[in-house]
């Protein structure tokens, strides 16, 4: 222990000791942390921006599917009750952590077209959801006809360009063709008690490709009821929950049970993609930074090692083994890596309090969800920056270190009386 | 104690090889304090290195405690200057971010020589007094004078209680009178602590205090 207390005690001296070469390594840290901390927060701020938004439709924060690997796109739904339901160990677990959820049984269906005559060719999606606690939920919701009737069991509220298409208006009758639990197809007329339209973001249409969402919204019992499903039984659940803690549990207990689990923005490709992007982005701009850091602390280290020739050269003689200089030399580089670390962490701060108004991004707000941008430092982006400079240094120490374990004092002595 | 019989050692530069030592044998015994004499060139050095486990020769043996050192390998050869045999180098070779107390310390650490808190204060102080640098203490390397800084070596040579203590020109990069005054600690050191000393020197006038005086001319010694 008093060993390591030494070593350390040498190393943070004798990073003291080469104030200008430190400076210049340091400064290099500092950009790469910076890019890494500054790209972690764009992604972030782009994930949250999304997810806050998409949390006030269908999608919540995030949700839990049965329809594993089918349903990433609420255009296109199983035609087929699920042969399972979400576990119960899921929902008792989100009981238990008072977090909020909503149950939701989601079915494909065939619709007939009054106005045509005919069956549509395409699926429509039917969603039996608890009106009452969800509707004050999806605030993106807006019903701009009519209104949800609760004291109507086979109301139905339909998205307004759906109901366009269909030419259908409130107090109008849909009839759909869903599957039962036994697989027996048939017809469910529901009434139009209401038309809905988002609220804001239209750009989500535009961006995601989705023109029209054909979605029919029925209460949840009564769907449960006239499919056989079970009360209480949900294909998926929608939920509102922004701790990490909460949501890798549910992805672990999902994953489980072969549920699928999503966050909103996953599923549209083009909003995932983005948060990756960004990402990447910042990525590629520390590794720029990292290969020049290699380069010039490779250099900076030659230049040490040579100064340094005769004191590790002195204590190789006086009985130090290879071990212990490649000891000493790994922890000035560590100690060193970590101060410019927590430095540069400090400094990230001071920026981010700096601007903690955000940043209007204008045009490209659309890469937060039309918000502004926070700067703040993502927990998670802080170990993996840490150990990827760290990594970074002792690569471009490698060499230097391994000529000082071949160090020959004698040789060493004897260039010092040159 | 300490044996060579038949040391040779030649380096080879370029097409020419040149004879360090030829066929050197010596013994050295306990609380000797032996002078190593010689014209620059004759091999000082590289008898001081090889019986320093510093360098190995190309022929000949160094039995050092009944060991025939020679077939030992990079780490227990370490390991054996680590806790056997003290150096005191010709431009002191201190520690620069290291106060006199810690060059001091420093072997101890390097011998990883389990020895309490108290009892290496009490060692190192008393080195340090014996030094003459008890004022000295939180002093670093650049803030010494050229003697000074010696003392700070022999202290750090004799902490780790080595049965030898090896002084290559000790003295060369020390004014006369200064250089008498270090040979005079060594040699009190030498009586005091029992411990062996060989250095070297081409200054004749320190040589009055040796026990024994080898001298070495062309890689051999001249007795
Ligand atoms: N590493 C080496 N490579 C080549 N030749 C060497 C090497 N070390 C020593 N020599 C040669 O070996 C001979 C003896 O050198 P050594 O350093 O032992 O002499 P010295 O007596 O210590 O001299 P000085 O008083 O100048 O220090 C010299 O001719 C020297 O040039
Ligand atoms: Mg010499």
């Amino acid at each position: 222990m008093q060993w390591v207390q030494h070593i350390l005690k040498l190393s943070l001296r004798n990073i003291r000791r080469h104030p200008v070469k430190n400076v210049l390594t340091g400064v290099m840290i500092l950009l790469s942390s910076l890019a890494f901390f500054f790209s972690a927060s764009l992604s972030k701020n782009s994930e949250l921006g999304w997810r806050g938004f998409l949390g006030k439709t269908f999608l919540g924060h995030y949700h839990v599917t049965a329809y594993a690997g089918l349903d990433r796109d609420y255009s296109f739904s199983s035609y087929y009750l699920p042969d399972a339901y979400i576990p119960d160990e899921l929902t008792r677990y989100l009981d238990e952590n008072k977090v909020e959820y909503a149950r939701r049984v989601k079915l494909g269906a065939v619709v007939y077209n009054r106005d045509k005559g005919e069956f549509e060719n395409t699926l429509c999606t039917v969603i039996g959801m608890d009106m009452d606690a969800e509707l004050k939920k999806l605030t993106n919701m807006d019903i701009v006809q009519g209104k949800y009737d609760p004291s109507n069991p086979n109301g139905a509220l339909i998205w307004k360009e759906y109901a366009d298409f269909l030419k259908l208006k409130v107090g109008d009758e849909i009839t759909v063709f869903l599957r039962d639990v036994d697989n027996g197809n048939y017809p469910y007329t529901f009434t139009v008690t209401g038309i809905y339209f988002q609220k804001e973001g239209s750009n989500i249409q535009d961006k995601a490709y989705l023109r029209i969402f054909p979605l029919v919204l029925v209460p949840y019992r009564q769907l449960t009821t006239l499919l056989g499903v079970e009360p209480d039984r949900a294909t998926e659940i929608a939920i509102w929950d922004f701790d990490e803690r909460h949501s890798s549990a549910v992805r672990s207990i999902a994953k489980k049970h072969k549920m699928e689990f999503m966050y909103g923005e996953e599923i549209f490709a083009i909003i995932f993609g983005t948060v990756d992007f960004l990402h990447f982005l910042g990525g590629f701009l520390g590794v720029i930074i990292l290969t020049i850091l290699v380069v010039s602390t490779l250099n900076i280290n030659m230049i040490s090692f040579f100064e340094r020739q005769k004191e590790i050269g002195t204590i190789i003689a006086i009985g130090g083994r290879a071990r212990w200089v490649v000891t000493l030399l790994v922890s000035e580089l560590v100690t060193f890596s970590t101060v410019a670390v927590i430095i540069s962490i400090v400094i990230y701060l001071g920026l981010s309090a700096a601007m903690s108004m955000g940043v209007d991004f204008g045009e490209s707000s659309v890469l937060f969800a039309g918000n502004r941008f926070y700067m703040g430092l993502v927990g998670k982006s802080v170990l993996p920056t840490y150990v990827t400079i760290v990594v970074t240094m002792l690569v471009s120490a490698l060499y230097p270190i391994y000529l000082s374990t071949r160090i020959n004092p004698v040789d060493t002595f004897r260039e010092g009386e040159l | 104690m300490i044996a060579l019989k038949n040391v040779k050692k030649t380096y080879t530069l370029g097409k020419t090889e040149v004879h360090a030592l030829r066929g050197v044998s010596l013994e050295i015994r306990k609380g000797d304090f032996v002078c190593v004499m010689g014209p620059s060139g004759s091999g000082k050095s590289t008898l001081l290195n090889i019986v320093g486990c510093l360098d190995r020769p190309n022929d000949g043996e160094v039995v050092i405690n009944g060991t025939n050192v020679i077939s030992l390998d990079r780490n227990s050869l370490a390991d054996l200057r680590a806790s056997a045999i003290g150096f005191i180098f010709q431009s002191f070779n201190l520690i620069p971010v290291l106060n006199v107390y810690e060059n001091i310390e420093f072997p101890l650490y390097i011998k990883k020589e389990k020895i309490s808190e108290a009892d290496k204060k009490d060692r190192i102080m008393r080195l340090i007094g014996e030094v003459g640098l008890t004022e000295y203490v939180n002093h670093k390397p650049d803030e010494l004078s050229g003697g000074q800084r010696q003392r700070v070596a022999i202290a750090r040579a004799l902490v780790t209680k080595p049965q030898i203590v090896l002084a290559d020109e000790p003295t060369a990069n020390l004014d006369s009178e200064t250089a008498r005054q270090i040979v005079r600690l060594m040699r009190q050191l030498n009586d005091e602590e029992q411990v062996t000393f060989v250095f070297s020197t081409h200054d004749q006038s320190i040589t009055e205090y040796a026990t024994s005086i080898h001298r070495l001319k062309d890689g051999a010694l001249a007795n």
